[in-house]
């Protein structure tokens, strides 16, 4: 097995790839970070997994934030090498002024990321997670839709601005 | 049971009202429809199993809501949850029962405030004959709901007029 490279390194490695993007880079804390743009998002990813040195693997996790006081929704992953023992967070975000993809199933515009799962399969219900509770949209994702909620809810509940229904079905939400 | 386990013994002739006979026997085979929602349920299946042993009131969980009296509302009742709750409910034959069990199915519980996906008690969408406080309720808490609604058909009656179900909405 090729040694490690180290987060310099690999910061070093994505600079260089073509159209990259990264805004900010962090090693001094508890766990690595890099921000990136959402368009150099896939392409980070995959270099990330498939490169020797990188192989970060596995997507151990993938968060929706509602950052409402900075007006972003911030998109988390977390990613782990299990052949190095290491872990790695992904930092992408959007500004809440551009939700321009129009959900199919209702009237809502929503924040766009692109796709990981083709990357890391496991990406696809973590993704429908995220679109469920929190409303993004995951261009690339082959079988976006609601996941925990019922397929007719209406809104995102996770979102810090939802204002829960009177009723559902006929039935009061409220105590 | 103990009046009718006596008079056999003398003569095997048993004189008893139709009433009491049919109370006798609904309230000693009273299958529930075995579903479990949540938490509850871990303990609605301690309860069945040998520690506790329902089977001794002649209570075993039936897989079809046709075959099935009573509905144990084991644990919280989501949305998307109420909508097949009711759906089963109506599917089981009459005379049917249902038991609240856990604070959740009476009353939304923990999530009482917060829950946007939770029905804040069951008894908003089917009627409830026996809550059973606790969360979750023991065994032993179980069995006392299951022996209160014995108590309720006993006293029931095939010619009075039974109160419409109705519904806390």
């Amino acid at each position: 097995m090729i040694p490690a490279f180290t987060f310099d390194e690999i910061q070093a490695q994505l600079a260089l790839l073509p159209n990259a993007s990264v805004l900010s880079f962090q090693q001094e804390i508890l766990q690595p970070e890099i921000v990136l743009s959402p368009e150099f998002l896939q392409q980070a990813c995959a270099w990330l997994k498939e490169t020797p040195g990188a192989w970060f693997d596995t997507l151990s996790c993938l968060s929706a934030v509602d950052k409402i006081n900075d007006n972003t929704f911030e998109l988390v992953l977390h990613l782990s090498s299990i052949p190095y023992q290491r872990q790695l967070v992904i930092k992408t975000s959007q500004p809440r002024a551009d939700c321009i993809v129009q959900d199919p199933n209702n009237k809502n515009a929503l924040p766009e990321f692109p796709s990981v799962s083709q990357v890391w399969a496991a990406a696809i219900w973590h993704e429908r997670e995220a679109y469920d509770l929190m409303g993004f949209w995951f261009t690339g994702n082959p079988d976006l839709r609601r996941i925990l909620m019922p397929e007719d809810w209406e809104g995102y509940p996770l979102r810090k601005d939802y204002i829960p229904a009177d009723s559902y079905h006929e039935v009061k939400i409220k105590y | 049971m103990g009046i009718l386990d006596e008079q056999f013994e003398q003569g095997r002739i048993l004189i008893t009202g139709v009433d009491e006979l049919l109370n006798w026997a609904r309230l000693s085979s009273m299958w529930p429809l075995g579903f479990g929602l949540a938490c509850c349920a871990i303990e609605m299946m301690a309860t069945n199993a040998s520690h506790y042993d329902l089977d001794r009131f002649g209570i075993f969980p039936r897989n079809s809501p046709r075959q099935a009296d009573v509905m144990i509302v084991s644990g919280t009742v989501t949305f998307k949850m109420a909508d097949r709750i009711r759906r089963l409910y109506e599917q089981m034959a009459e005379p049917r029962y249902v038991i609240s069990m856990g604070s959740c199915s009476n009353c939304g519980g923990p999530y009482w405030e917060h829950g946007y996906h939770v029905v804040k008690g069951v008894d908003r969408i089917i009627p409830v004959d026996v809550y059973v406080p606790g969360c979750p309720p023991r065994p032993e808490a179980l069995i006392g709901g299951l022996l209160k609604l014995q108590e309720k058909i006993r006293q029931e009656s095939l010619f009075l007029p039974v109160e419409p179900e109705t519904l806390r909405r």
